[in-house]
């Protein structure tokens, strides 16, 4: 029998009334993944979690769990559980029977779960707080509580809803680390909700990005970032130029397009069919990729005027004017050459490795870095 | 100077409402132990009044009958304004934000109106009075009660506990005896107090619906035809200081949910 795998969704879409929160999702999660949903607010990943989870049911499409299709399937008999956002810690019951809760559900007395819950206590470092009531915990304390609650039983997988969200700065980079050592000592399945692209890329082995309800894309961190499937895409993850370009008669292997009187050609166009000549395309480079004054050959050389120079710590965000549009370009700090002021003019270069062309109309997909839901 | 005397002002206002909110409560406590008929002029202590009314079968009748209403009314009220008040938080119907806001109006309604309205009902369906009618009465304001306390829980705890017990393998029934009922009970011992306080002295509806069946409030007020008995100070100073009793009782439910559980988590 081939391994089946932890969560499948085929064809899944939720839909109140006119309200199209998630459509056409589909998905096969691997036994011991850790898969994360990533998108700006409203995208519908929390719908997606709750329909995994029994909490929601899908106008359509089927959820299978360890093979078996579970749409039907009430939440408490689908052997996955949830981290809530606030975490949903009972506030009557200590810690100690906060977690015993889903064995006490399977008929487990609490002498019986003693030594599994100090088990769970052990993995997440919060042994000694059984007697202390949730409103008794910090933030992080309360996080790893529930976390514990959840995994107690072991669970074919662990849906987490945004579950750092609540946490300051630090503390989310020490629970990052603390959740993803946890997914590894106990094997099992994360299903991982964010909006924080910085925690997808360095946690997941697979993340998928949405947008209004749409999957965009399904990959590796390393898939997501460098070869973007749609412009959301490459503008949601990390830092990206986008530039009104002309698509030109290609020359050999590679498609090629005009900005500003400058031929650019591309490693990677995402435009179907047979593009005519002159139709506009969206030029898009990482802003770190852009080279600036380099000694090292680039394949397209033009000269810009920096318009702005932003510090910022271990690197300097660097604005040009290309004909009238706007290069972004990021420098860093070592690197950096004092020499380099507003109004003069800098060697920006280029590399066809690191462009891709999407098309025209996916324009208005774009979220702007400088205006990306936080 | 001039903002201790603000102070001194306020202070003085103050008080002179606390006076004019207590003074007669004082008054009628004072005359309960006074031997003396009148008004005037108290002279000495006694507990005769109480034993006179200790001695008055009808009115220990009523006593009881008061406490049987109430008891059963909360009861009722209970099952109902829970049941109401999670059909109202958890279904979708048209007209819910009207209902909602609506939900007090039969405790809020003069009992005149609500008095009227029942005896016309029950006299159109040829139902004689009886414990019975009365109870219907008292149950038409301690439902709306019960519900409305309950229903204020149930906004500020949140669906999520609920969704959370499910999640962790609670069917419907455990989630609601080990999650929500526990979540809730501060407020249902609250809402019963508060109900059951508001249906041991109320009158009005009682009146309409009481036949020769009478509770403490109806009988007493037919007392007072007959003149202002001390009896009838006595049996206030007893209302009073089991009404005081339940409030104070109350006060300890019905805080917000948060606090309720530091102030127990402290005694832990
Ligand atoms: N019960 C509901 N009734 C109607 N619309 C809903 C309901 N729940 C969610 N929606 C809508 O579905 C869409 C997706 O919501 P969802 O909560 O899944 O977003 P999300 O990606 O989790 O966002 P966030 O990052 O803000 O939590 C939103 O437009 C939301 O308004
Ligand atoms: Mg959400």
């Amino acid at each position: 029998m081939a391994e089946e795998n932890a969560i499948e969704l085929r064809g899944v879409k939720k839909a109140w009334g006119d309200v199209v929160a998630v459509q056409s999702f589909d998905v096969e999660i691997r036994k011991g993944e850790f898969f994360s949903l990533l998108g700006p607010s409203g995208c519908g990943k929390t719908t997606t979690l709750r329909m995994i989870a029994g909490l929601e049911e899908p106008t359509e499409g089927q959820i299978l769990l360890e093979g078996h299709d579970v749409v039907r399937v009430p939440p408490y008999r689908r052997n996955v559980h949830t981290v809530f956002q606030d975490y949903a810690l009972f506030p009557h019951m200590t810690v100690n029977k906060n977690i015993w809760f889903p064995l006490k559900m399977r008929g487990i007395s609490l002498s019986d779960a003693g030594q599994r819950i100090d088990r769970v206590l052990r993995l997440v470092n919060m042994e000694g707080y059984e007697r202390r009531l949730p409103q008794q915990l910090s933030g992080g304390q309360r996080q790893r509580i529930a976390l514990a609650r959840s995994l107690v039983d072991e669970p074919a997988a662990l849906l987490l809803d945004e579950p750092l969200g609540a946490l300051d700065f630090k503390l989310r980079g020490a629970m990052q680390k603390v959740l993803k050592d946890i997914q590894r000592n106990v094997g099992i399945t994360f299903i991982y909700v964010t909006h924080d692209q910085t925690e997808a890329l360095t946690m997941s082995d697979r993340i998928a990005v949405m947008k209004s309800g749409r999957v965009h894309q399904i990959g590796t961190p390393d898939e997501i970032y460098s070869r973007p499937a749609t412009a959301f895409v490459a503008s949601f993850i990390g830092e990206m130029n986008f530039l009104h370009g002309r698509r030109l008669q290609a020359q050999g292997e590679m498609p090629q397009a005009e900005v500003g009187g400058h031929r650019f050609r591309a490693s990677r166009s995402t435009i179907t069919g047979t593009p005519g000549s002159g139709d506009e395309v969206l030029v898009c480079i990482r802003t770190e990729r852009v080279q600036v004054n380099s000694h090292r050959g680039t394949d397209h050389e033009v000269e810009g005027t920096v318009r702005r120079i932003v510090y910022r710590g271990t690197d300097y965000e660097l604005t040009c004017d290309l004909a009238g549009q706007e290069v972004r370009a990021v420098v860093s700090a070592v690197d950096w050459n004092p020499e380099l002021r507003v109004g003069t003019q800098a060697r920006l270069g280029f590399n066809a490795a690191d462009i891709t062309f999407f098309p025209q109309a996916e324009e208005k997909e774009i979220v702007q870095y400088t205006t990306e839901a936080v | 100077m001039s903002r201790r005397n603000r102070g001194i002002g306020l202070k003085a206002y103050g008080f002179l409402v606390y006076f004019f909110l207590y003074f007669p409560l004082i008054v009628v406590l004072l005359f309960s132990f006074s031997p003396t008929k009148t008004i005037v002029g108290i002279s000495g202590f006694t507990l005769k009044w109480y034993q006179e009314l200790f001695r008055d079968q009808n009115l220990l009748a009523a006593f009881l009958h008061t406490i049987s209403i109430g008891a059963a009314a909360v009861g009722i009220a209970v099952v109902l304004g829970m049941a109401g008040a999670f059909f109202v938080s958890r279904v979708h119907f048209p007209g819910k934000s009207v209902f909602r806001t609506l939900v007090l109006l039969p405790y809020i309604l003069p009992g005149i109106l609500m008095g009227i309205s029942l005896l016309v009902v029950i006299k159109a369906l040829n139902i004689p009075l009886s414990p019975l009618t009365v109870l219907l009465g008292h149950v038409s304001f301690t439902v709306p009660v019960v519900m409305f306390q309950i229903m204020s829980r149930i906004a500020r705890m949140g669906p999520n506990y609920q969704s959370a017990a499910m999640d962790l393998g609670a069917n419907p029934v455990q989630t609601f005896w080990y999650v929500t009922l526990p979540m809730i009970r501060t407020a249902l011992i609250g809402a019963s107090l508060l109900a059951f306080t508001v249906s041991f002295d109320e009158i009005v509806i009682s009146y309409f619906l009481t036949g020769t069946w009478m509770t403490l409030p109806v009988y007493i007020y037919g007392m007072m035809r007959y003149g202002l008995s001390p009896k009838v100070y006595a049996i206030s100073a007893i209302i009073l200081c089991l009404s005081l009793a339940l409030v104070m009782l109350m006060s300890r439910y019905t805080g917000r949910s948060a606090d309720v559980y530091r102030v127990r988590s402290r005694q832990d």
